[in-house]
Parts: C-alpha cells; sequence; structure tokens
C-alpha cells in the first residue's frame, strides 16, 4: 500500500510537471507562412529572377557520365513561360544536321518553376539543345557527317550501331542528363541548379546584357579547342604540398592524379566546361576517396596572359616545362614565322629570305625552322628550298638560362653538305645566324598552355623578336 | 492494480487538460494550395492549345491532355523526355479524331468515354527503353485512370503505317486494358492459347511464328490480357490488308534460324541485302516455303527457304531473301559461293511484299509459273493459328456487344475509314481556329 501512494503520488507530480511546462513554453513561429506558401514565394521570386535577365543566362550543362565534357546552354526566359536555347556542340549540330560543329543552333520551347522536389525548374516540353542528353537513346558524336548517320542505307559491317568510330554506345541509357533542376539557392547573378536524377550541381549566371550570344559561342569555343594542346604532356598544378599530374585535357573530362596515388587504379576523371572566363569542373577535385577534400577546388579563371588561376585554392596550371626547354625539346621542330617579327633579326631573316629566292638553284625557301636532328644527335637550323623540296641543315647548340631564356650557338661551319652548301651561295643567312648566336633570347607565348606559337625576344631589346610555330 | 490503471488515466487526463489550455488562433480560411489558375492566359504562346484542350477533352471529357511532362507521373527507371509541342499538338488533335470522336461516333454520346475514358493522357516524348532486354513500352494504362503515350517526339503524320502501329493501336490497346479491368471478359479466352503464352521472352520470338500459334503479333504471346488488349486493338486498326496478312501468316509453318552473324555478314557484304534484315536487333530469320536449286540439292536435302519475314516498327511483309542451308541447317565445307559457314547461298531481300495478293503474285511469277516447285514449310507447333485467332476475335465481338453494347466492327469499319483519310493540317486548323472570344 505504501509503495502504491509513493507511486500515485509521483505520477501526480509527473503530470502536473508536463502539464505546467506545456502551458508556459509557447514556441514562436519559425517561418512566417505555411510551407506551402513558402514554396509558392519561392517559386514565384525563382521565376522572376529568370525572366529578370534581360540578356539571359549561362547553364553550365553536365551529364552523368565519364565520358562527355560539359555544354554551355544560353537561356533567355520569358514570363509567359517560354525559354530561348542556344548551344554550340557536337551533339547538338548532329540533331539538327549541321556539319559544322561550331554552329549556334536555336531552339524555343516551355519552361516552369513546379514544386517537387523542392523548387524545381523543370523544361517540360522538348528542346534539342537540352532533352537530347536526357533521352534514353545513343547519340552519334564528332559532329554531323552524312556518312556516320546510323543507317542512312544500313549499318556498315565497321560500325553496326553507334554513328562513328570510338562513339559510346548508350542505346537504352542515352547520356543520363536531367532536363529538371531543383534551385538550391539564388542571387541576382548566379543561380546554384541540382539535376534532379542526377544530382549534378550546375552553375548558372547571368549574361551582361550586351554579350551578343553568337560571339559568345565563338570564345567559348575557340578556348575550347586553344587552351590545351595533347603535344605537351601532362600539365601539373601545385595546390598545398600537393602535385596533381592533369591529363587528357583535349577530351574534355580531365584525368588528375595526385603524386603518391597509382596512375591504374586511382586516378580521378572529372568532365570540365569552357565558359568565357575560365573553365570548371563538373565537381570539386577531392582526390581519390576524397583523400585530398582539404585542397578541393573546381574552378579556374584565365589571366590576362592565358594562364589559368584556380578560384578556390592558390593554383596555377604549368607545364612541366619552360617555354625554352619546349623550345629545345628534341621531338619538336618550330617554322620560323617569314611574316612576323621586328628589329635587326626580322632584316636578316627578310634578307635571307629574298636572297633565296633570288639564287635560281633555289627559287625560294618553302621553310626554315629550328629542329633537332637525331642523325647527328645536335640542334639545327634547316632549309627546304621550293625547287627541290630537298632539305638542308646547319648544327648548333642550345643553353638555357635563368627566367625563360635560351642563348643559341650556330657557327655556321658545322652542317651537313647541303646546309653549308646553301651557306655558301646565300651568305645573308650567315648574317642571320651570327644574329641568332648573338642574342640571348626569352621564349614566351600567348598561348600559355598550348604553346604551339612562342615568341623569341631579345632580352636587352624588346622591340627586336622572331616567332615561330610548331610543326 | 486496478486503480493503479485509474489513476494513470486520471493523471493523463489532467496533463492533457492542461496542455490544451492554450487556445488555438482561428484557421486561415484561405487554402494554402494555390491552385492552377482556370482562367487560360491569353499571352501564353501555348494559349490557343490550351483553350482547344480545355475545351475538346477537359469540359467533355473532364480528362486532361497532359503535354507538358510531369516527371512525378512517370517510373523513375526511366530516362524519359518530355515530347515537342508541336508532336504534342498534332498528336491531341489525331487522338480526339482517331479514339474520342470515333467512340462518340459509335456510342451515340460522349458519355461512354467521359464515364470510362482514362482521366489523364499523359505524352512522353521518348520511349522506355529497358536496356537488358531490348524492348520498348509504347504505352501504359495504369489504375483505367491514366494512360501515358511515348515516343511521341517520333510522330510522322505522314507516315500511316507508323501512326497505326506505335500511337492508335497503343491507344486502343490501353483502352481495352482499362474497358476489361472494369468488365471483364470471358475466361474462355486465356484458354486458347494458355499453353503459349512467354512472359519473359516473348520479345525474342518471331512475328509469323506467332501468328501461327495464333496471336496477334509477339506481345500478345506474353500474357493472355496482353494477348487480349493486343487482339482488340490490332483487330481495330491493322487495315484490311494488314489483317488479311495476319491470317494468311498464321496459316504458315515457319523454318527459323537464330544467328546474328547473318545480319552481321549482310551488312558488311552485301548492303543491297539491307531491307532484308533492316532491324539492326534482329537475331532470328524465319521462312514459309522451300524449294530445291537442282536435282543435286533436292538428292542432299538441301534446301533454298523463302518467304522470310520481316517486323520493322510493328509492320509485317516478308522479303524475296532467298538461304540455301543443307539438311543440317549448316554447311562444313568451303566452296567461293559461300558467304559464311551457316549459309551456302544467299540472294535476294532487297523487295518487299505487304500484301497476300504481292506476295502470291510474286511466288506464281518466280517460282510456279518457272516449273520450281515449292513446300510449304512444316507447321510443327500442333496448333491452328488461324482458328485461334477466329475464335478470339470472335469472343472480343461478342464481348465487345455484350459488355459494352459496341458493334466493334462498325467501330473498326470507322476507325479504318478515319485512319485512311488523315490530314494533319486539316486537323491542325481547329486549334488555329479556335475560338478565343468564347469562354
Amino acid at each position: 500500500m505504501k509503495l502504491y501512494n509513493k507511486f500515485l503520488t509521483a505520477s501526480a507530480l509527473l503530470s502536473i510537471a508536463i502539464a505546467v511546462s506545456s502551458c508556459s513554453n509557447k514556441e514562436d513561429d519559425i517561418f512566417d507562412q505555411s510551407a506551402a506558401n513558402r514554396m509558392d514565394a519561392a517559386k514565384t521570386e525563382t521565376k522572376a529572377l529568370l525572366v529578370s535577365a534581360e540578356n539571359g543566362w549561362e547553364l553550365s550543362y553536365f551529364s552523368d557520365n565519364d565520358w562527355e565534357e560539359g555544354h554551355v546552354i544560353l537561356m533567355k526566359f520569358h514570363n509567359d513561360e517560354s525559354v530561348d536555347m542556344a548551344a554550340s556542340n557536337a551533339w547538338v549540330a548532329n540533331e539538327f544536321m549541321s556539319t559544322d560543329k561550331n554552329a549556334v543552333q536555336r531552339e524555343t520551347s516551355l519552361y516552369q518553376m513546379i514544386s517537387d522536389d523542392g523548387p524545381v525548374l523543370t523544361f517540360n516540353t522538348f528542346n534539342k539543345l537540352l532533352h537530347i542528353f536526357a533521352e534514353p537513346y545513343n547519340l552519334p558524336s564528332a559532329g554531323y557527317n552524312p556518312e556516320n548517320v546510323p543507317f542512312p542505307n544500313g549499318p556498315t559491317e565497321k560500325n553496326p550501331v553507334s554513328g562513328s568510330e570510338g562513339d559510346v554506345n548508350e542505346s537504352g541509357y542515352g547520356h543520363n542528363g536531367d532536363y529538371e533542376f531543383v534551385v538550391l539557392s539564388k542571387t541576382n547573378d548566379e543561380i546554384l541548379l541540382r539535376g534532379k536524377k542526377t544530382r549534378i550541381n550546375m552553375r548558372m549566371r547571368r549574361l551582361a546584357p550586351d554579350q551578343d550570344w553568337d560571339a559568345y559561342f565563338a570564345t567559348v569555343n575557340r578556348l575550347a579547342e586553344s587552351t590545351f594542346s595533347t603535344r605537351f604532356g601532362d600539365l601539373k598544378i601545385v595546390v598545398g604540398s600537393h602535385n596533381l599530374h592533369l591529363s587528357n585535357l583535349t577530351s574534355g573530362v580531365m584525368s588528375i592524379l595526385a603524386d603518391d596515388d597509382d596512375p591504374l587504379m586511382e586516378t580521378v576523371k572529372i568532365p570540365f566546361i569552357y565558359t568565357p572566363d575560365g573553365i570548371r569542373l563538373r565537381e570539386p577535385y577531392t582526390g581519390y576517396e576524397d583523400r585530398l577534400s582539404d585542397i578541393a577546388f573546381q574552378t579556374f579563371t584565365f589571366n590576362p596572359d592565358g594562364t589559368l588561376s584556380c578560384v578556390e585554392q592558390s593554383a596555377e596550371f604549368a607545364l612541366n616545362s619552360s617555354y625554352a626547354e619546349i623550345f629545345g625539346m628534341t621531338s619538336f621542330s618550330w617554322n620560323i614565322s617569314f611574316t612576323e617579327g621586328a628589329g635587326t633579326i626580322k632584316t636578316l631573316l627578310d634578307k635571307t629570305v629574298a636572297d633565296f629566292t633570288a639564287t635560281t638553284t633555289y627559287q625560294g625557301l618553302q621553310y626554315l625552322y629550328f629542329n633537332y636532328n637525331a642523325g647527328a644527335k645536335r640542334y639545327a637550323i634547316t632549309t627546304r628550298v621550293k625547287r627541290t623540296s630537298s632539305l638542308g641543315s646547319l648544327y648548333g647548340n642550345y643553353q638555357y638560362g635563368e627566367d625563360g631564356t635560351i642563348k643559341m650557338t650556330f657557327t655556321g661551319k658545322d652542317g651537313d653538305s647541303n646546309g653549308t652548301s646553301r651557306l655558301s651561295r646565300v651568305p645573308s643567312l650567315q648574317d642571320m645566324l651570327d644574329r641568332l648566336s648573338a642574342v640571348t633570347w626569352k621564349v614566351t607565348t600567348d598561348s600559355p598552355m598550348a604553346p604551339e606559337r612562342l615568341i623569341l625576344t631579345n632580352t636587352t631589346d624588346s622591340s627586336e623578336y622572331f616567332v615561330v610555330n610548331l610543326r | 492494480m486496478k486503480k493503479y490503471i485509474i489513476g494513470s488515466v486520471f493523471c493523463l487526463a489532467l496533463a492533457g487538460a492542461f496542455t490544451s489550455c492554450s487556445s488555438d488562433d482561428d484557421l486561415d480560411p484561405q487554402s494554402i494550395f494555390v491552385p492552377d489558375p482556370d482562367v487560360l492566359d491569353p499571352s501564353s504562346p501555348t494559349y490557343k492549345f490550351d483553350k482547344w484542350v480545355k475545351e475538346n477533352y477537359l469540359d467533355e471529357y473532364n480528362m486532361t491532355f497532359t503535354y507538358r511532362m510531369k516527371s512525378l507521373a512517370t517510373d523513375p527507371d526511366y530516362n524519359l523526355v518530355p515530347a515537342s509541342l508541336e508532336k504534342s499538338m498534332q498528336l491531341a488533335v489525331l487522338t480526339k479524331y482517331l479514339w474520342y470522336d470515333v467512340y462518340d461516333n459509335i456510342t451515340g454520346s460522349s458519355d461512354f468515354l467521359r464515364q470510362y475514358g482514362p482521366k489523364m493522357l499523359h505524352i512522353i516524348g521518348s520511349s522506355a527503353v529497358n536496356p537488358s532486354t531490348g524492348t520498348e513500352i509504347l504505352g501504359l494504362a495504369e489504375g483505367g485512370l491514366k494512360v501515358s503515350l511515348f515516343v511521341v517526339n517520333d510522330l510522322d503524320p505522314e507516315n500511316a503505317e507508323l501512326l497505326n502501329a506505335k500511337y492508335f493501336k497503343t491507344m486502343h490497346h490501353e483502352f481495352s486494358h482499362i474497358l476489361h479491368q472494369t468488365k471483364t471478359y470471358p475466361k474462355e479466352f486465356d484458354l486458347i492459347n494458355a499453353a503459349h503464352y512467354e512472359p519473359n521472352t516473348w520479345q525474342e520470338r518471331l512475328g509469323g511464328t506467332t501468328c501461327s500459334l495464333g496471336f496477334t503479333s509477339p506481345y500478345a504471346s506474353g500474357q493472355a490480357r496482353e494477348d487480349f488488349a493486343e487482339t482488340c486493338a490490332n483487330y481495330i486498326v491493322r487495315t484490311p490488308d494488314e489483317w488479311d496478312l495476319t491470317l494468311w501468316l498464321a496459316e504458315r509453318g515457319w523454318y527459323e534460324v537464330d544467328d546474328t552473324y547473318i545480319t552481321y555478314r549482310l551488312q558488311g557484304a552485301w548492303p543491297s541485302l539491307w531491307p532484308a534484315m533492316e532491324d539492326a536487333y534482329m537475331q532470328k530469320y524465319g521462312f514459309c516455303y522451300y524449294y530445291y536449286r537442282n536435282a543435286a540439292d533436292e538428292a542432299a536435302d538441301m534446301r533454298t527457304y523463302i518467304g522470310q519475314f520481316v517486323e520493322r516498327e510493328e509492320v509485317y511483309y516478308l522479303t524475296d531473301l532467298e538461304v540455301t542451308v543443307d539438311k543440317e541447317g549448316s554447311a562444313t565445307d568451303s566452296e567461293a559461293e559461300y558467304i559464311n559457314y551457316l549459309f551456302y547461298y544467299m540472294n535476294g531481300g532487297s523487295r518487299k511484299f505487304k500484301t497476300v495478293a504481292e506476295i502470291e503474285k510474286w511466288l506464281k511469277e518466280t517460282y510456279t509459273d518457272k516449273g520450281i516447285k515449292l513446300y510449304p514449310v512444316e507447321d510443327t507447333d500442333g496448333q491452328d493459328g488461324l482458328k485461334n485467332l477466329e475464335q478470339k476475335v470472335s469472343i472480343v465481338r461478342e464481348w465487345f456487344s455484350s459488355a459494352w453494347n459496341i458493334d466493334i466492327d462498325e467501330l473498326r469499319a470507322l476507325v479504318q475509314e478515319r485512319q485512311s483519310d488523315i490530314n494533319i493540317n486539316d486537323l491542325m486548323e481547329q486549334i488555329e481556329n479556335v475560338d478565343t472570344n468564347k469562354d
């Protein structure tokens, strides 16, 4: 009985405690509005923001596969739920049967802000610039070519299913792209979207009012074709204490390998996209299995000199060698430009070219170039004459200085038989060799990550320079 | 112990009383859900179309024609995309003309479809491809409420054959499902081919072979209810020529060769043979006649098979492909005329015959008139395909009549009449000329 009384008292006290606490602690509303009203407001606000960009938005679009670069789609949203799109890539060119993969294609369709997985931007009628990446069909790559169209007269034995050799056959899956996007965040100039199916985050940026769309794509396509080259090996970036090697850059899908990682197993592949101001990876690089999450990076911007600087980290893309060393790589040959240059060296070059033209034995110079003669194991300056198309080399040496300079030594006394006989018939060539050897040249370029064109400038007189192009 | 329980109840009641002491504010009289506006926006680029859809579907049948795809209403396992606005508009007028108006006409009013028709037609641009089997879904009828129509971006109003096979057959197929889910069909139907359904491997069957069993299509041979819907739909939409061909195929026996290598060789070696294996994924070749090229072939029972069945986008035809095989169905030595290890000889394959009359003319002129004796391939499936098909159609006819008071032959005749006379531009004018002054 005693136990029972104790229990009753305890329960009564507990009940009162609960009752009192529930009365005294009225919680303030966390939100002013109901969830549905807030959702509705978010949709209205987002739509207003989308429509407010008078020249539209730049969407950096990625599909969910590891072999396809990102594509920019420009979008101008109208209040009536129509949207004008423009894009320029090989897949879209195919769709429009254009043989020019850089042609800018345009199409209008509909969009809507809907309540779904939060406020969602959906493009709910078909647009060839966007929805082809979400279809379950195989898309032929490599631009439109009537020869490559699958089955114009039946498949070929060589390639019965896909559009071109090496093309990925995606039948049944497609490219795994999205056409519905959750709005993650927004500012006046940038909206962060997340693909509803792929969960890939994509950036949308307001375009400048005076940005011409065709000019935009001309710039992006030029950057995509010229920023990187397959000929200079891996690039590197140093982030913190980590050396990262970047390869396959011209494919649009970057392979990133950290110094200590295994090249076969631990290379990370990330698609990226070009915009006029830089490149951006589909997702931040965080190392293999997130080992390097402390140095995560995603975005690079172009500097005025054409180099790329990382936005999130202090790092820049760089070649593994200086431009002077690249000039001296034994696998490269460099044509001297006959039309570019200035100062004494250009005068002597012009004279040499004119003298070769005037010499009936040669009838002019086809090329004059620097190369490495593997037989003689010497650097050389080589002439190729128009009449016989034959070659003649004069040998020399290079010395690399500090700060990307090079000192050449071409005496004219050393060469193959064609080389020395041409020197005796065209004495101005000797003057040019003397000038080349007398000056220390600083080697620079306009395209720092793909230096297929080098400028050699006199270190003591910047008005004297000549230009070489990679053969 | 009893009191303890009461005490507890009392204490809890007290707690409840205190917590409920603060009074609730009045509920907002306005619903938090903002409905879609009833009034269409005249400034919208789709105003005329939306108005036409409202008048012709929503007002008439209490049904939405949802052309702005709702991904939440689709299966997320498939990669689907919306249809283009242009194709949706074409499909909207065609569906009205070839489905809704036909039933209204046959039943005398819109009440029938208002009561039994789906409440949502969901328009989807791509097909739903199952990559593991290569099968595609063309239509879905879910719970009798929603019909999804796929591959609308491929719609070509000028191509009557494909319109039938891909869209209108699908509509009638899905609607048959809705109808038989409402009033079931006689179970005798399921017994006719009860032993021949292959729910997992129907897609590997040839159309000629399934006709010979008593099915209108390979898909019909998957399961009985699909057979029922296919029988209804194919009977309604196949033209008299196409239906006659179905019955002709059902009367034959079929010799099947399963070999992807032939396709591969044909593609590389003889592009002119392309129509013979136009479907790049064709893995089976079926033939319904054979003959002997000469006495030596006959002595060795080396047969030259002809009458190759092809199904392309659900349209059936025969080609003039000839293949010669030895009595084991293979060849082991190599002479110059062999183009692969399986066949001794191949020829033709570039001509198509889509009607019984064309087939019989070709057989007569190419073979029998020249004194070549043709042997029909023996029908070994143990089924009288023609009889089975006729029995199924008879059940369908009787069911439409007794359950729905619809004469399916009358329905079929009207569908056929309209199918043969589609003018998409005239139909689209309804949208262009929609009365924008009327609410």
